[in-house]
Parts: C-alpha cells; structure tokens; sequence
C-alpha cells in the first residue's frame, strides 16, 4: 500500500527510480567494479558467480575472480571480472 | 589512503569460515550488523576480513549455520598495541633511556680547560665553578660569554679566556699574555717592552727606575717587597724551591703600581714597482666523485676546466659511532683559477700600496689598548727599482708586567 503510494507520488514529483522505490540500485563501473545497493540478501556466492535476492527478483552476476569488497547491510561492493548481469524469475513485484 | 590507515587504526581479523550455508552465514552476520571486507570464496572455504569489534558477534551466525570460524591473521594498531602492552618493561626501558639521553645532552658533563701555561688548570675549574660554570647543570642555566668575561677579569695573566660548547663539552681556551723570560723575578714588576717611562706610580714595592729613564724589555721596574714576603727566619732556600712558582705569588705581596711609558713600534714594507703576481681570477668550477679507498672515480669534471688552478678537495664521509667508517666517500673538488698578473705601479701607487702593509704590520705589534701618540710615515730610498715604507709609531702605554718566573 505504502510502497504503491510512494511509488506514484514519485511519478507525479518526477522522482528519480532509485529515490521513490525500493528497488535495488546496480552501478557498474566498467568491467572491475559492481555497486549493488538495496539488495535484500545473498544467496549464493562463488568466484565466477553472485546470486542476490532483491524485490525486483533475483539478480544473478556471472564473471570472474568475484571478490566482495564490502558488506554492508544495504550495499554490496563487489569487485572482480564482470561478464553478465541476468534476473531471474521474480516478476511477483510487478 | 584514509581508507587504508583507518583500517590499520581499527584493526582487521582474517578468518577463515567453512560449512555448507556460507552465504546463510554472511547473511546471519550482516542482519547482526557485521561489515565484512575482502570477502573470497575458495575451495577451502570462505575468507573474510571484519573488524574486531565485529568478531564476537559472528559467534552467533556461526552456531546458526554450523560453520567453523578461523582466525588466519590479525592485523592493525589493536594488536601492535596488545602486543607492546605485554612488553611493558621494554617500552618503559626505552622510555627512560630516551628520556636520560635528551636530558643528559641539555647538561654539561665534561669541561677542559686547555692553552694554559702557567695558570693552573684547577684554579680555572674552581673559579668557573664560583661562576656557575660546573658539571651535572643544565646548559641553560650558565651564560657562557658573562662566565668567559668574568673569568678574563679574574684572571690578570690570561689575555683571552673563550668558552667553546661542543655539545656537553665545555671547553675552557686560555690564552696566556705572553710576558719576557725573566727568572727570579716572581712579584716584582718588569718592562714588557722597551721604553722612556713618563709616569711611575708605585703602590707596592720599590721602584728600581725613574721617571725620564729608558728601560729596556725584561728589566725590573717595582721590586716586590721583600720583608713581607720572607719573614726572617724562614727563608726558604732558592734551590728547595724547585716546582714551578706562580706568577703572581699570591701568600706573599707581590709588587704593584703602573709604568707608564713612551714606547715605539716600527714596520717596513717594500712594493716592487713592476711585479708579476699569481692571483685567483675568481672563475670556479666544482666537481665530485667517489672514492672507495684509494681510487678516485670523478662523475663530474674529471680535469680541471682550467690550464692553472688551485683545487680543494673536500671528502664527505659517513661514520657511525666514532670508529666506522663508510667505505664509500663522496669527494667534491672545487678548483679556482690562478692567473698571472702584471702589475705596473707609479712611485706613488707602490709607495701607498708599501704604507698600508706597514701599517698594518706595525698595528699588529702595538698592544691592544694603547694610546697612540704619532704615527711617521718615512719612505727609505732604495736603487732596485722598489717603494720601502717604514712606518713608525709612538705609544702611551702601561709597561709593568709580571714576569713569567
């Protein structure tokens, strides 16, 4: 209710995305460096590959030598060689 | 940068965690409010760094999802810290240590006295001490040109007392007026110079001259007087009396009283009117190099830029401590041009130019503080093509001096 409400207001306001939702917010600096902010946890991770769970489903990164930089509660750092970025499933947001 | 020293300065755990729900893990840590960094997974398992303060609280996750936590290595101030804390006597050892070195250098420790002939080395240290000037004070505390200058007054024989500072060394330069040899005459006042004495003023003792009279360097003007100073029977007999005597005797009354006299001083010079004369040019040039033993390697200017020059050659050295030397030396030649310069100069110029030495050499001789009554300046005729200067002055000055005995 609460977050369909905050969501159309942010329309109406010409809210950026990232301020009005809650969905999870990616920022990829070329290839090295992955930003993942809003997740809400993580379900699998290897050296070739991330899975985390966000509102907007499932997000699965694939590359190399994946290393988590930083884990914060709200944001991920993740540092390696990124090759794919998919999302999987979860169109229950919707 | 700030990243990296406020990680050193908040300390970081590497642990090691294995298990079969390591992401369950770092879940379970992250909702506890633990931040992990650098975090890998491997075949042997999943490596992480966190903050101390956060260690303890995956005690929890760990026990939720059945993972085994390792620590592989601390690292950070904390543990520095932790560990200097258990070597507590070593840090206050090198603490006092540090402490006794900087004090020790503010003090005084060693002083010497050296140049002294005839003065005792022990009288120097005991009036030095009168003045504040001893071992074990502060170097602060001693004003060392108001000691030097009262040390000078309260020693007649000294003409010059310095006081050198060379870290904690103090050492005390004495330089002795120089006084004619005479012998036997200890107490009694002599000439130090030769003179027409003008003014005899005797507080003690009796005059041997009078006033109008020449005397010559060395000859006794005041004697000291003699009854007080050997009372009768106890006359000691002039051979017993073989350690070497004070100048100034100070248990029996020695002469006092001034001679005031006219005393002339004289100097020649003489200026060749054509000369060839090697001077500096003022061109330099400066070079450097290694020396390892005895072999000079130049890296630069390896000849002297010049067809005649003087060189110095400065080496620098590293040494530690006092023995050690630094195989390896630094060597920097400096190399100044020489020319030949022919010098012409008219009668006037060479006659001027024969003067100024003149008299700079005659004011050499001329005992500081002394009045100068005349200065003559006399040309002497010469046939071999050169100026002779004699530069003549008279002075008004006091000549009693005690001898050196």
């Amino acid at each position: 209710m609460f977050d369909k409400l905050s969501k159309n207001v942010g329309e109406v306001l010409d809210f950026p995305p990232d301020v009005a939702g809650n969905g999870p917010k990616i920022t990829i600096i070329g290839r090295q460096e992955i930003l993942v902010e809003n997740y809400l946890e993580i379900i699998e991770f290897t050296e070739e590959e991330i899975h985390l769970n966000t509102t907007e489903g499932e997000i699965c990164l694939a590359g190399k030598e994946f290393i988590l930089k930083t884990i914060l509660a709200t944001e991920l750092r993740i540092g390696g060689y990124l090759t794919s970025l998919t999302y999987l499933g979860g169109s229950e947001a919707r | 940068m700030i990243g990296k020293l406020r990680e050193f300065w908040n300390g970081r755990i590497l642990i090691i965690a294995r298990g079969g729900q390591l992401a369950r893990f770092v879940n379970e840590g992250i909702r506890d409010g633990v931040v992990f960094y650098k975090t890998q997974k491997s075949e042997r398992g999943l490596r992480a760094q966190v903050q101390i303060k956060d260690f303890a609280k995956l005690r929890r996750a760990a026990r939720k999802t059945h993972t085994r936590v390792h620590i592989l290595s601390k690292y950070g101030w904390p543990f520095i810290a932790a560990r200097w804390w258990r070597r507590k006597s070593l840090l206050t050892g090198i603490l006092v240590i540090g402490i006794a070195l900087v004090s020790l250098s503010q003090m005084i420790l060693s002083i010497s006295v050296t140049g002294n002939t005839t003065i005792s080395s022990q009288e120097v240290f005991d009036s030095a001490e009168k003045l504040g000037l001893k071992t074990w004070i502060w170097q602060s505390e001693v004003d060392l040109p108001q000691v030097s200058k009262a040390l000078l007054e309260e020693f007649p024989d000294a003409a010059w007392i310095g006081i050198d500072q060379q870290g904690t060394h103090i050492e005390i330069k004495v330089v002795q007026k120089i006084r004619p040899q005479v012998t036997g005459e200890a107490g009694n006042l002599v000439a130090s110079k030769a003179g027409l004495i003008q003014e005899l003023i005797v507080i003690q003792g009796t005059p041997l001259v009078h006033e109008g009279q020449l005397v010559k360097e060395g000859q006794v003007l005041i004697q000291a007087p003699y009854y007080v100073q050997q009372p009768p029977g106890a006359i000691p007999k002039p051979d017993a009396n073989a350690k070497p005597k004070e100048t100034v005797p100070k248990a029996a009354p020695a002469a006092k009283g001034f001679a005031r006299a006219r005393v002339w001083y004289s100097a020649e010079a003489a200026v060749p009117l054509v000369e060839d004369r090697v001077e500096e040019s003022g061109q330099t040039a400066k070079g450097w190099g290694i020396k390892f033993g005895s072999r000079v390697i130049m890296v630069t200017t390896p000849e002297s830029p010049f067809p005649f020059a003087d060189q110095e050659v400065k080496n620098h050295t590293w040494t530690l401590g006092r023995n050690w030397h630094f195989p390896v030396e630094i060597v920097s030649i400096n190399y100044q041009e020489l020319r030949t310069v022919h010098i012409e100069r008219t009668q006037d110029e060479a006659r001027l130019v024969a003067e100024e030495l003149a008299g700079a050499e005659v004011h050499k001789k001329v005992s500081p503080g002394a009045n100068i009554l005349e200065e003559k300046v006399r040309s002497i005729p010469q046939s071999n093509g050169e100026e002779r200067i004699r530069v003549e002055v008279e002075t008004y000055e006091d000549l009693a001096v005690y001898p050196n005995s």
